[in-house]
């Protein structure tokens, strides 16, 4: 029921303020005396020359995309998972269909190496 | 049910002071497990952890918790200042409405008490905890820091691989229970609690929440000798502390969530008064004899202990068995050295990512076998 989400709507709002508050609070609370080595980024008390943001590894991005694929197959997994005792061995059948599938594409990209990480 | 009285009005007013009473507690409950897990950690060390401010150390975390908001907060010269504030925002916001859907009911007369009792309450907060992924990476992103990019990149690659496995690790639950709503979860009856029909699930659930939360051994994104404080490193005073409450907030958060799904919540047996008297008489002749309070704390505690039992409430429960998986946190902090970060993915991926899916597997057809 609809009405069963109004208590967490509450709760967002509450949340929302407590977390502007203590944003808020940062700004107010504390000594502010900045000063040009203070602001500087920490890098082990070498001065930084180059800056931070370099491109990113290429594996960070295939762990992204091998990710999506098998999040979205456990999020298939969940109301099939309930409905199990309705669907019985029809519902086994055609959702392990669906799981060989994704354990075939499991195990080409454990074959290929796409799992290691050098 | 939260339909306490049929007037909504002071229907409202109840729910209200049941959120910013959890608000309260939640905060006081961090810090007191940071407490606790200094002394535990402490003692397993052979040394005696915090215990000079107020009775055993008890008041240190509130000293703590002064000195580090009333620090300097300063923001470093090129962060993305939008990014900046809003990481730490986030993982405090995610943290707190973890908690909005756990069951921990308190009831007085046959009636309970909680925030939001949602049908699909699991699916809530993997939904919120997920955003985790998003303060750590923006905080890292955001601070124009090598450390903090790799901490950041680290934690985020960290974070999507095991979730995968923490949601799998549940399927089989929902397969026996069939029902994503914690309260029925909580108290389904099958004879045996849930940790026993489903071992293997709750293995799976407690390693992967374990890197979930970026504890020990798993605690890569802030691996000191490498990455100084990863994610953090550039956040001083009262934006660290938001990003050390939203730490300890969600350890707790996913121990209640595994006493909710695993251990029956605050389903307990039943006592008269005299058992929870010898209860009590047990806990303070264990606590004089492990000379960790003195005598008149000993009394205290276990007066603590009776009162609390007495009233009968499942909160009681509820909070041992909370406890009792902390402490297997705490542990397992003060045992294990870190994994190396390969080892680390190769675990999520090779090991926790296919044995959950066999879990799923062998849990559907044996329970289609035997209904």
């Amino acid at each position: 029921m609809i009405s069963d989400y109004v208590p967490l709507l509450i709760f967002l709002v509450i949340s929302f303020l407590v977390v502007g508050a203590l944003v808020t609070a940062s700004f107010l609370i504390g000594p502010s005396k900045p000063n040009q080595r203070k602001l500087q980024v920490y890098e082990s008390g070498i001065v930084p020359t180059t800056p931070a943001r370099h491109r990113l590894s290429v594996r960070f991005y295939l762990t992204a995309m091998l990710f999506i694929i098998f999040d979205v197959e456990a999020v298939f997994f969940y109301p099939w998972a309930v409905l199990l005792h309705v669907l019985r061995w029809y519902g086994i059948a055609e959702m392990f269909v669906f799981m060989l599938v994704l354990l075939v594409a499991l195990a080409h990209i454990w074959r290929k190496g796409g799992l290691e990480w050098e | 049910m939260t339909n306490l009285y049929n007037d909504p009005f002071w229907h409202w007013i109840v729910v209200l002071a049941a959120m910013l009473a959890l608000l309260f507690s939640l905060v006081t409950a961090t810090a007191y497990v940071v407490f606790l897990e200094r002394v535990v950690i402490g003692h397993i060390q052979r040394r005696p952890g915090p215990n000079r401010v107020g009775p055993r150390g008890f008041l240190q975390m509130a000293v703590d918790g002064i000195k580090l908001v009333t620090k300097e907060s300063f923001i470093p010269r090129n962060v993305d200042l939008f990014t900046y504030i809003a990481a730490p925002s986030i993982a405090v916001l995610a943290a707190l409405l973890t908690w909005s859907v756990v069951p921990f009911a308190i009831w007085f007369g046959g009636v309970s008490y909680w925030i939001a009792n949602v049908n699909i309450g699991i699916l809530v907060i993997f939904a919120i905890s997920a955003m985790n992924v998003y303060a750590i990476m923006l905080g890292g992103y955001s601070s124009n820091s090598k450390y903090s990019l790799l901490g950041g990149l680290r934690s985020a690659a960290q974070l999507i691989s095991y979730e995968m496995s923490l949601g799998l690790s549940l399927v089989p639950i929902f397969i026996i229970t069939g029902s994503l709503r914690l309260q029925t979860i909580e108290g389904w009856h099958g004879g045996l609690p849930l940790i026993l029909v489903a071992p293997l699930s709750f293995v799976i659930y407690l390693i992967s929440a374990v890197a979930e939360t970026n504890r020990a051994p798993f605690d890569l994104p802030e691996a000191e000798s490498e990455l100084v404080g990863g994610y953090h490193t550039e956040y001083s005073g009262f934006k660290f502390a938001m990003f050390y409450l939203a730490e300890y907030m969600n350890i707790t958060a996913v121990s209640a969530i595994a006493t909710v799904v695993f251990l029956g919540g605050g389903s307990g047996p039943v006592l008269n008064w005299v058992l929870w008297l010898a209860i009590a008489v047990a806990v303070f002749l264990l606590l004089l004899w492990s000379r960790f309070v003195p005598p008149f704390g000993a009394l205290v505690v276990a007066a603590i202990v009776f009162a609390f039992a007495g009233l009968d409430t499942p909160l009681f429960w509820f909070l041992i068995k909370v406890l009792a998986i902390l402490f297997v946190y705490i542990w397992l902090r003060s045992t294990l050295p870190r994994l190396r970060y390969d080892m680390l993915m190769q675990l999520g991926w090779k090991v926790l990512l296919p044995l959950s899916i066999v879990n799923v597997i062998v849990t559907a057809l044996v329970f289609v076998a035997l209904t």
